[in-house]
């Protein structure tokens, strides 16, 4: 893996026209993703992640726009690209699947429509051509009997074996990156657990890098290679999946952690982090976190913290718990 | 399907026999048919003749029992002012005014889907607002005056276009059309329009309103996120999905633009069977008021078994079965 | 539907109160009105149209209808013309010498009269029918709905054609076909909303009170209907004032001694060929005028009173 990654965010920031005027739902965001590698996003929901994964591919809803920062896609910068230019990258080099298999899908058009128009929007084939590329897709998602079920409906398949058609259709052209918004959550557990290793499979043989947006760190923990944890906006937290789970240096990451339903402590009560996520036309001064926060004091609620970056981790936090880090902090 | 099919035709039946029900008793029943079957000169004896004649002095459960019995073999009386069978006055009119129904149609959709779906795509901008406020004006334009407001400017005025009647027409299986010739389009554009005017406002909200739903939904994210052209996603993704309400409500109100060509056939003159419902009220001609408003209802009921069967071929969720027929 | 808009808002810029920030009901109210031009602009029209509608004997110049007042030397004179008495008719005068000024503040008192009164009652009796259908449910419901069902299905224009060829002329007879078409819609759209109604926690109060069917139909379930049966209401003010101009206007609506818009529409449509524009030219305006107001305001109302669709 040499050269640019295969997807480098730097310094993204997106707002909202609302009522309130504009609000600012993403605050200069920075993160990469290398070819075959798998980047978890998460965070609570509002935490902006969603938003992330869709100004990435440019598909913010009319209220919504960059205002500043970068997006380089294989070395390209997405930001400022024409409508007709980003058209001709998504799908073939970037893709996205969404939270609900449900609803990814017009309900109205028939599978094989919905496969061949996404194979065509970047490819001249022939009918017979296409055709045979849809069945190998869905062979290779594992739906069964794939030339028969072509020609059927959205709603004549299940819940997990639409989110599988979803995939299949995101991963046509083999993107480069393929962003993957809870494409899990609501789906069965049985089926999330061959849904996610399914994406992770054809990830890795493709060399798609994929950025896994969830609010559930134990899904994240057994398929990222790396974590960045989002609150309020911004990253707070960024490393390795195994430095992060085992040595949490933001007081946030740790109360992720900890409201992990875990093995070892079968039958002790869930630990929850107290309060919600605020509103993004009501966020608190200082770090937003401090009011839900067990270490905040004085400063917390007058400055936001500056990133902090030690070994291979970054956090954003005036009191970080990881000893690497407090080491850091007093050398600054 | 079998079973869905027998069932829907049950209920139409039923429809009719209600209708044949209801419009017998506004007709027959109310006020004295007798002054308007018999001629006012006409003395004692020839009235109680006519009476006994028609059957007017025969409980009214019996005489209802006749009427039906005579419109199953498609006998609804003879028209007092033509002199011919009821049904025979109203089927030669018949075609004007499905043809005139169907072009009004045809503009509102060609006039109402654009619209719709611009201002569905653009519901904040200039161009949104004004096309859903010309949609309240297009509601609030009673048909009759904007129909006189066309003739005094296109007739009238500019004089380029016919102020009333047919023009032409070809006869084809021995029906009079008059679509085929061009002097009979000519007639039938300010009409059309006119009926058009009201339905095409209709059309305009249930466009934008399908089209703001469905731009939120994530198959629209999905499809823009592989790369589909703009072209693609609103010409497929969206036209097929705000198609299924629009194909509904057009074909229940396929019937209320019959009705209204009542008032529009009126106003240029256009020899349709509304026209003809209009002169035969004014001249009390009961049979044809009665043929009128039998095959008028026997149209919706054959629409609306139509429209049923468009949605479901529209709409692959739903299938003509059991469960899906209520 | 929030329950404490309906006796303390008054209309039409009535909005539920805003459900956290204590802002107060009249700025959340002003600040509706003026976010619709539109719905003010239909008001203001409306309050003109209303004025002039009750005080068309002081307003008008002349009584269309004494024909001492009227001169036949005056007839069909374009607008802008002196008549024999040195009055100017702005309007232009008709083929019996009469004002069209005056004739259309005389019209629009038929109009808006025909209008109201024909809501007022199609109002009145469809919701009843209606909560009835929703308060007994089963067989009554099932019975009432077919029957209303039945008749919505059927173009309104045919069912007024039918009634009144049956009926003969005259205002009031136009008043009872529009009252016979329009309960329907009531009926349906109260039962709706009483069936949701019906539900909720106070409807169940009030029969464990014991109060008797009849209060808690019309104390409790009808005013809580209300806002729904608003908005179909001023809409239905239009739908039968334009039905009632093309009832006139084909011959079988009001009588020519009491001309409605419809009515000197039709009166001057005989002249158009002629190009004497302005007999049915004016009324029409004024209609569409009146008919766009309410329908603007009535626009307002169904967003102002369904919570739903406040985006």
């Amino acid at each position: 893996m040499s050269g640019a990654p295969a997807l480098e965010v730097t310094d993204l920031s997106i707002a909202f026209q609302s009522r309130h005027g504009l609000l600012t739902a993403v605050h200069g965001v920075s993160f990469s993703v290398g070819r075959g590698e798998v980047l978890g996003l998460v965070g609570e929901s509002g935490s902006g992640k969603s938003v992330t994964g869709l100004a990435v591919m440019g598909l913010l809803d009319a209220a919504g726009r960059i205002t500043s920062g970068s997006v380089r896609l294989l070395g390209t910068e997405l930001v400022g690209l024409s409508e007709r230019q980003l058209r001709k990258r998504r799908g073939r080099d970037i893709s996205m699947i969404f939270q609900d298999p449900s609803t990814t899908l017009n309900p109205v058009l028939r599978v094989d429509t919905q496969i061949i128009e996404a194979l065509t929007a970047h490819e001249r084939l022939s009918q017979k051509a296409a055709r045979a590329r849809a069945v190998s897709a869905l062979e290779a998602v594992g739906i069964p009997s794939p030339a028969e079920r072509l020609t059927a409906y959205p709603h004549q398949f299940s819940g997990g074996m639409r989110q599988r058609l979803a995939i299949a259709i995101a991963l046509l052209h083999r993107p480069a990156v393929l962003i993957a918004d809870e494409p899990t959550t609501a789906l069965d557990v049985t089926i999330q657990a061959q849904v996610l290793s399914e994406v992770q499979k054809l990830a890795a043989d493709q060399g798609t890098g994929l950025v896994w947006i969830s609010h559930d760190l134990s899904v994240v923990s057994g398929l990222a290679d790396r974590v960045a944890v989002m609150y309020a906006g911004r990253i707070v937290e960024t490393g390795s999946v195994a430095d992060i789970l085992t040595d949490p240096a933001h007081p946030y990451t740790s109360g992720l952690i900890a409201s992990v339903p875990s093995r070892n402590r079968r039958g002790s009560p869930l630990a929850q982090i107290r309060g919600a996520m605020p509103s993004l036309a009501a966020v608190p001064p200082g770090c937003p976190f401090h009011p839900r926060c067990d270490f905040a004091s004085g400063i917390c609620a007058r400055a936001m913290p500056e990133p902090l970056a030690f070994a291979d981790r970054i956090v954003r936090c005036h009191h970080p718990l990881a000893a690497a880090a407090r080491a850091e902090t007093l050398s600054a | 399907m079998f079973a869905y099919l027998i069932r829907r035709i049950g209920q139409s039946l039923l429809i009719l026999f209600a209708m044949s029900l209801l419009v017998f008793l506004a007709v027959y029943t109310l006020g004295n048919p007798v002054d308007s079957l018999v001629s006012p000169d006409a003395d004692q004896a020839d009235r109680a003749a006519v009476i006994r004649q028609l059957g007017l002095d025969r409980p009214i459960w019996e005489q209802y029992g006749l009427f039906l019995w005579n419109a199953l073999h498609g006998d609804l009386g003879t028209s007092f002012v033509y002199g011919l069978p009821a049904v025979d006055v109203i089927l030669m009119r018949l075609p004007a005014t499905l043809e005139l129904a169907v072009m009004a149609l045809l503009f509102s959709l060609a006039i109402g889907i654009p619209l719709g779906v611009l201002a569905g795509l653009r519901p904040n901008s200039l161009v949104g607002r004004t096309i859903m406020s010309g949609s309240i004006l297009g509601f609030s334009l009673p048909n009759f005056w904007i129909g006189l407001m066309l003739i005094l400017v296109f007739a009238v005025q500019l004089r380029i276009l016919p102020s009333g009647g047919r023009g032409e027409t070809v006869s084809v299986f021995g029906v009079a059309w008059a679509f085929l010739t061009l002097d009979g389009l000519k007639h039938m554009l300010l009409p059309a329009f006119t009926l058009a005017l009201y339905k095409s406002s209709l059309v305009v909200r249930i466009c934008e309103a399908g089209t703001r739903d469905v731009m939120s939904q994530d198959y629209i994210r999905f499809a823009r996120g592989k790369g589909l052209s703009p072209a693609r996603i609103v010409c497929v993704h969206i036209l097929k999905n705000i198609l299924i309400p629009v194909v509904t409500i057009m074909g229940m109100e396929f019937g209320a633009l019959i009705a209204f060509a009542v008032v529009v056939e009126s106003v240029f003159a256009y020899p349709g069977m509304g026209k003809l419902l209009i002169d035969s009220i004014n001249r009390l001609d009961r049979p044809v008021i009665v043929a009128y408003l039998l095959t008028t209802t026997l149209i919706f009921v054959i629409v609306n078994f139509a429209v049923d069967l468009m949605y479901a071929a529209l709409d692959p969720r739903i299938r003509l079965s059991d469960e899906g027929a209520t | 539907m929030s329950d404490d808009t309906i006796d303390d808002a008054p209309l039409p810029v009535a909005a539920p109160a805003p459900p956290s920030r204590p802002t107060s009901l009249l700025k959340q109210r002003l600040r509706d009105l003026v976010r619709a031009p539109g719905a003010v602009a239909g008001l203001v029209v409306l309050a003109i149209a209303a004025f002039l509608a009750i005080f068309a004997p002081y307003v008008a110049a002349q009584n269309p209808y004494d024909l001492m007042q009227l001169d036949i030397m005056d007839n069909m004179l374009p607008p802008g013309s002196k008549l024999g008495n040195g009055a100017t008719a702005w309007l232009g005068t008709d083929d019996q010498g009469r004002d069209m000024l005056s004739a259309i503040i005389y019209g629009l008192r038929i109009s808006l009269g025909v209008g109201l009164i024909s809501v007022l009652a199609a109002s009145v009796i469809g919701s009843t029918v209606g909560v009835a259908a929703a308060f007994f449910g089963r067989k009554v419901d099932a019975v009432i709905m077919r029957i209303v069902d039945l008749q919505l299905s059927f173009p309104s224009i045919l069912i007024a054609l039918v009634l009144l060829s049956a009926f003969g002329r005259g205002v009031d007879k136009v008043i009872i076909a529009l009252v016979a078409i329009q309960w329907a819609y009531y009926a349906r759209t109260v039962r709706g909303s009483a069936l949701v109604e019906k539900n909720k926690d106070y409807v169940a109060a009030a029969s464990s009170l014991e109060l008797s069917t009849r209060r808690i139909l019309f104390n409790h379930l009808l005013p809580n209907c209300l806002p729904p049966l608003i908005v179909v209401a001023t809409v239905q003010v239009a739908h039968a004032i334009v039905l009632e101009a093309s009832l006139s206007f084909l011959g079988v609506g009001v009588p020519v001694t009491e001309p409605s818009l419809g009515m000197l529409i039709s009166t001057g449509y005989a002249y158009l060929q002629s190009g004497k524009y302005w007999i049915s030219t004016y009324p029409g305006v004024a209609l569409v005028v009146l008919i766009v107001a309410i329908n603007l305001v009535g626009d307002r109302l169904r967003v102002v009173l369904n919570p739903r669709l406040n985006g």
